[in-house]
């Protein structure tokens, strides 16, 4: 695996993200739509809760603005618009990323990173939002905020990896689409996007919270919703380096045999 | 015009059948897919469950009301998805340049978009609402009778005709520009949105998923009908009660629609 | 933020002032460069595309208005694309095809065994399109675009890719399906072999319009005004003093000389040339060199 000189991945990162925004309308279509769902969520939840202060021993504010940070999340970190590499295995055109300049890992991940990257004003304009609706309350102090960002880019990161591990199964076989939305859907729900891992029953929360997706959105939203960081709190930032560095090792070993694979394959 | 209706009627029956026995030429791929639609509605479906689990009702919906209501909304998709689902690769067949051949055949081209292909996964939608109807409906507190039977099976053949519509509009509008966001989110708003009780937008967001978009005829208001609740209902009755009709309308606006936008169409280069 | 909400529109003219008429039985051959709007004219004739000025008549049909009672009346096959079902076997296509047509099943089985005589459709009929060669699927789309018999049929690149036996085959089934039914064709290509083949008539357009349209042979006589021969003598050399007859160049060619000549074939016939120069050199051999159409097309490409 070989990581791309700075300007080469920026250049990546930039022209991914280029090519999203490219399509106005849709872009504009993509703001309201989130806003939108803020909303709705924030309805659901509101009439879920009812009259109740608490359900399942989590509070009413904190259940409402963890469903509308997940969505945003949902939307912004786990989008449908996947790594590109996969329809250029199959169609073999990854032919042509190998013999360019840059590793076709920094290639990938680059171009999902600018992918992520032009839905981040979406997701500000989503927050924003929240925040007026009072749907979610502001982060309790600047050390919350500080520790809500860092997590973020980490879920971030381990989402972007866990997305091209998924992608480089494409150099074994080209029929994945149902596994791809086997990931999705598995990701989105075990990530605790759709529903916090407080409300799943006892062992199911805690097979979850054993796996990668937990740390892409579950983690960063307790710590926004959590009071004063503490020590649980560095231990689950902790917890997502290692998740990181894992998954980063793995796609390594995986990029490798990959690689093996297309030379035995070639032509 | 009868004669020609009647042509183009058996035209689409020809065409589906053969996308049909084309859709088993790829045998990994139908299995894959089946499972793919499968995860989609299954999280769907924990979700629900989860919630249902925890929250015990839902505006004063009991957990089989609920499902019933839920059931509803899936098979609605599944007829949406089995008949109309091919609508959405319209936006790749212009891009591709494919969408020209439709135009060399003596058949509506619509009709040509629609059964392209056919998408086996679509199968998994309507069989997984169908089970949830078989189960939930003798759970309901419903007095079932011929009548409210074939109420419920009006109501969700509608309820697939006002999704295809609406989603057939929006497609129609890749002829100008692209609309994949667009689509994207009101097909998520239908599967997020579509299984609860409307009441809970408030009176103006169930205004608003009436006539701005006609989420609450896919399922809510005829299910209101069934369950006897018409009394909460910020709309009219007759509008519940003729839930159904509202299908067949929709669907022809959205084809009248995507018929138009296709006058827009430029074929590309070659 | 502000250019979110405008979208900038640059039209350029494919096809502009194209006028021409074509009659029933013809064989046009229709030439271009990349780019000049030979597909887009054949997609305004055959209705796919909306012309924003002008008149487009088709059997007094308007195309794109017209489109379906068109579609019945054409057949259409583009060498670049399919439009067969693809993951079905070859036979699944004509059967479609003869039910969207509206055939009887009678009309149907004899044309089908008709093709598959002519175009040798047998070995590969119950194949999956997907897995045929590209002959053998180019077979596959002119016999279903003629299943129909319609009167007109329009071939864009319909030899594009395609192997020499290959070519000839179409070229053939082309031949005699105008011999045969009388069908109009026009053809698009960059095979002048095609045209050559083929037609009587050509009509060359460039930039969107016409630049050429007219006989064949016309066409030659008009940009390649002589006639030029090969002449091989044994040296050494003779005074070349030949009236009417042009000596171009000499090459030394394995002990003989090989004297390049010209002459213009409205001043001189061939034959007379011919026995003029006989009867001044000893002429070891000569040979009659062909107008090589492929230099026309380039001289009227490159004279703009």
């Amino acid at each position: 695996m070989r990581y791309g000189r700075p300007p080469a991945s920026a250049a990546i990162i930039a022209k991914a993200a280029k090519s999203v925004l490219i399509y106005r309308s849709d872009i504009l279509v993509g703001i309201v739509s989130l806003a939108l769902r803020v909303v709705l969520v924030h309805l659901v939840w509101q009439a879920l809760y009812a009259g109740d202060a608490s359900v399942a021993g989590i509070g009413r504010d904190d259940a409402i603005g963890y469903a509308i940070l997940g969505a945003i999340f949902n939307v912004t970190f786990q989008p449908w618009h996947f790594s590109s590499l996969m329809s250029r295995v199959s169609d073999g055109t990854v032919v042509f990323d190998l013999i360019r300049p840059v590793g076709l890992i920094t290639l990938s991940l680059g171009q999902q990173f600018g992918a992520v990257l032009a839905g981040f004003p979406r997701a500000l304009i989503g927050m924003a939002v929240a925040l007026a609706l009072g749907a979610v309350p502001p982060p309790t102090g600047v050390a919350t905020a500080l520790a809500f960002v860092v997590s973020s880019l980490l879920g971030l990161a381990i989402a972007l990896l866990c997305n091209l591990l998924v992608a480089m199964t494409a150099f074994w076989t080209t029929e994945i689409y149902g596994a791809i939305m086997v990931y999705h859907m598995a990701a989105a729900f075990c990530s605790g996007a759709l529903i916090p891992l407080w409300f799943m029953p006892g062992p199911l929360a805690t097979a979850l919270s054993c796996l990668p997706f937990s740390a892409q959105v579950f983690t960063p939203l307790s710590i926004y919703l959590g009071r004063e960081p503490d020590m649980h709190t560095l231990a689950s930032i902790g917890g997502q380096l290692v998740w990181v560095v894992a998954l980063a090792g793995l796609s390594r070993l995986v990029w490798r045999r990959a690689l093996l694979r297309v030379v035995i394959h070639g032509g | 015009m009868a004669a020609e209706l009647i042509r183009q009627v058996k035209a689409y029956a020809w065409l589906q059948r053969a996308a049909w026995k084309a859709s088993f030429a790829y045998r990994g791929n139908t299995a894959n897919t089946i499972v793919g639609v499968a995860a989609v509605q299954g999280a769907q479906l924990l979700f629900i469950g989860v919630l249902l689990d925890r929250f015990g009702a839902v505006a004063g919906w009991s957990i089989p009301e609920v499902a019933l209501l839920y059931g509803m909304r899936l098979t609605a998709h599944g007829i949406c998805t089995t008949c109309f689902g091919q609508h959405t690769a319209v936006a790749i067949m212009l891009r591709e340049g494919y969408y020209d051949r439709f135009l060399l055949r003596p058949v509506n081209p619509f009709l040509q978009v629609l059964t392209a292909r056919f998408n086996l996964g679509t199968l998994g939608d309507l069989g997984l609402g169908l089970t949830i109807l078989a189960v939930a409906a003798p759970a309901a507190p419903v007095r079932w009778t011929p009548l409210t039977v074939s109420f419920l099976a009006g109501a969700v053949l509608g309820g697939g005709l006002v999704e295809a519509g609406v989603q057939i509009a929006l497609s129609g509008l890749s002829f100008r520009v692209s609309m994949f966001s667009a689509k994207a989110t009101v097909s998520t708003v239908f599967t997020d949105f579509g299984a609860y009780p409307m009441t809970i937008f408030g009176h103006a967001g169930a205004h608003a998923l009436t006539f701005a978009l006609p989420l609450a005829f896919v399922a809510y208001l005829p299910c209101t009908v069934i369950l006897g609740r018409t009394a909460e209902l910020v709309v009219p009755a007759w509008l519940a009660y003729g839930a159904p009709l509202a299908g067949p309308l929709l669907l022809y606006a959205g084809y009248r629609f995507f018929i138009r936008q296709s006058r827009h169409y430029v074929s590309t280069g070659n | 933020m502000r250019s979110l909400f405008t979208t900038r529109r640059v039209v350029t003219k494919a096809v502009d002032g194209v006028s021409m008429t074509v009659g029933p039985g013809e064989m046009v051959g229709y030439l271009g460069p990349n780019g000049a709007g030979k597909s887009t004219t054949i997609k305004m004739l055959t209705g796919v595309l909306v012309p924003t000025s002008g008149r487009v008549e088709v059997n007094g049909l308007v195309p794109w208005r017209d489109r379906r009672a068109n579609a019945r009346a054409i057949g259409v096959v583009f060498g670049q694309r399919t439009q067969l079902w693809q993951d079905l076997p070859l036979r699944d296509s004509f059967e479609l095809v003869a039910k969207l047509y509206g055939m009887g099943r009678n009309r149907y089985l004899s044309r089908l065994a008709a093709f598959t005589d002519l175009l040798d459709l047998g070995p590969f009929i119950d194949t999956p399109v997907r897995s045929l060669s590209l002959g053998q699927r180019m077979r596959g789309d002119l016999a279903a675009a003629m299943l129909h018999e319609p009167p007109l049929l329009y071939l864009d690149e319909p030899t594009v890719g395609l192997d020499v036996v290959a070519k000839a085959r179409i070229r053939d089934f082309i031949a005699n399906l105008n011999a045969d039914t009388g069908t109009t064709v026009i053809l698009t290509t960059h095979d002048i072999a095609d045209v050559e083949r083929l037609c009587r008539r050509a009509v060359i357009i460039d930039e969107g319009r016409v630049a050429y349209d007219g006989d064949l042979d016309a066409l030659r006589r008009r940009y390649l005004p002589y006639r030029e021969l090969a002449v091989i003598v044994q040296p050494p050399l003779p005074e070349w003093d030949i009236p009417g007859v042009e000596l171009v160049d000499t090459v030394a060619h394995h002990g003989h000389v090989i004297l390049n000549v010209r002459h213009d074939p409205l001043m001189l016939s061939t034959p007379e040339a011919i026995g003029r120069i006989t009867a001044r050199v000893a002429v070891v051999d000569l040979t009659v060199k062909e107008p090589d159409l492929e230099q026309v097309i380039h001289r009227i490409y490159t004279a703009r």
